[in-house]
């Protein structure tokens, strides 16, 4: 049978995710855009600015804030140490009250802390953020290069974590041979796969890792 | 870097946005010696006083003395070589650091004991681990450096100018077109906000 095309943007099953950061993947990204076939020019260049809202007590949840909208996703499984992470949930500013104690602050996986409004503004959020010492909102900007390579979806990317520079590559799809073949074609078979929570984490000095390079 | 008469100095971080100054710094300046240095730096949250890195297994703290007309005084002091001694670390470091010290079961501390025992268990204690290129210029009669510096891998680049006379600094910063509303930003403070121990309260800007 043959399998369905990926197409950028669109909604499919969840993907399997390789993705890296360091300071140099420039012949990863140089094969990266020899290999790929043409990509709708939306995704030839894209810049975004967000917060990540790091938690100190768990790594599976993935929550960021992107033009005041916030979206959750949630690890489900590694295989052959590439990542699926599924949706979680989506919300926008402000934010009820209901929404934060039911679906945001269990999965930051802290304490729920006590709500006397009804809804939050961005602004408010993010003194509730500050207020606690296992969670901390981290300032990131990106300018991602979208190519694809054997079906799967890749980007190089600059990504700005607090201010300080480093590179991300990815390949992601929903079938795991072919980011192995993509990873392979790209050079990158035996660099970490390091998703943005870990880099980011590093990065700050909440896990004791260097990045891939 | 000791010397006896603290320098004024004048220091900003940024990536792309800080090439201009370094390029004229570079174009105007006599280059001078090229280093590769790696350093830890030992952050808190409540600290922005003190500058507290190890660099070849010699802790050294230094000091801010004053901060004058957007220029900044330091005094270096250096605590001593790895392994210290209990006392050492208990009286000096810790507060230095601002948070309480724990009990210490050694009497002597190596380098990999105090780190892994005492300050990477410590969750009040970030640690910065940083390897900077360092390029040296003599510039205005001032001692300017620019560098590559890695944060834990997160590169930012650097434009330093010191001279033990402020006017000499504040001449060399207009030599390289650096606005005056370019803030001074020392190391503390800018591994603090790649850290995210200091907040930047911008972050609305972004919406």
């Amino acid at each position: 049978m043959a399998k369905k095309e990926l197409e950028i943007g669109a909604i499919s099953k969840p993907r399997f995710e390789f993705r890296s950061f360091g300071q140099d993947f420039e012949i990863a990204a140089y094969l990266m855009s020899r290999y790929s076939v043409p990509v709708p020019e939306k995704v030839w260049e894209r810049e975004s600015e967000e917060v990540y809202i790091l938690s100190k007590t768990n790594d599976v949840n993935n929550t960021k804030i992107r033009d005041g909208k916030m979206d959750i996703k949630t690890f489900v499984t590694a295989v052959d140490g590439l990542e699926q992470w599924n949706p979680l949930m989506k919300g926008e500013f402000p934010i009820s009250a209901e929404v934060l104690k039911n679906e945001v602050y269990p999965a930051f996986m802290v304490e729920i802390p006590t709500f006397d409004k009804d809804e939050y503004t961005l602004e408010e959020f993010f003194a509730m953020i500050e207020s606690n010492p296992d969670l901390q909102a981290v300032r990131v900007r990106k300018e991602r290069y979208g190519y694809m390579v054997n079906d799967t979806i890749c980007e190089f990317a600059d990504v700005l974590i607090n201010g300080a520079h480093v590179v991300s590559i990815n390949s992601e799809s929903t079938e795991l041979e072919d980011i192995k073949k993509t990873m392979k074609d790209l050079k990158v078979e035996d660099v970490e796969n390091i998703n943005y929570l870990q880099a980011i984490k590093r990065i700050i000095g909440w896990i004791n890792k260097p990045l891939a390079n | 870097m000791t010397h006896n008469i603290p320098r004024y100095e004048f220091r900003i971080f940024g990536v792309s946005n800080i090439d201009t100054y370094i390029e004229l710094l570079m174009k105007k300046g006599a280059a001078g010696k090229v280093r590769h240095i790696s350093e830890i730096y030992l952050m808190t949250a409540g600290n922005s006083e003190l500058n507290i890195k190890i660099r070849n297994k010699l802790l050294d703290i230094k000091t801010l003395v004053r901060q004058e007309n957007g220029l900044e005084q330091w005094n270096p002091a250096e605590v001593g070589t790895f392994p210290l001694v209990k006392d050492k670390i208990k009286n000096e470091i810790f507060p230095a650091l601002g948070v309480e010290c724990p009990a210490l079961d050694r009497e002597v501390y190596t380098l990999k004991q105090f780190m892994q025992e005492l300050i990477i268990v410590d969750p009040d204690i970030k640690v910065a681990l940083t390897e900077k290129e360092r390029y040296a210029y003599d510039f205005a009669d001032c001692i300017c450096e620019y560098a590559d510096v890695k944060i834990n891998g997160a590169l930012q680049r650097t434009l330093a100018i010191e001279s033990e006379n402020p006017d000499l600094v504040y001449d060399a910063i207009k030599k390289l077109s650096i606005g005056k509303d370019i803030e001074n930003v020392n190391y503390p403070k800018a591994l603090k906000r790649v850290l995210g121990l200091e907040i930047d309260y911008d972050i609305n800007k972004l919406f």
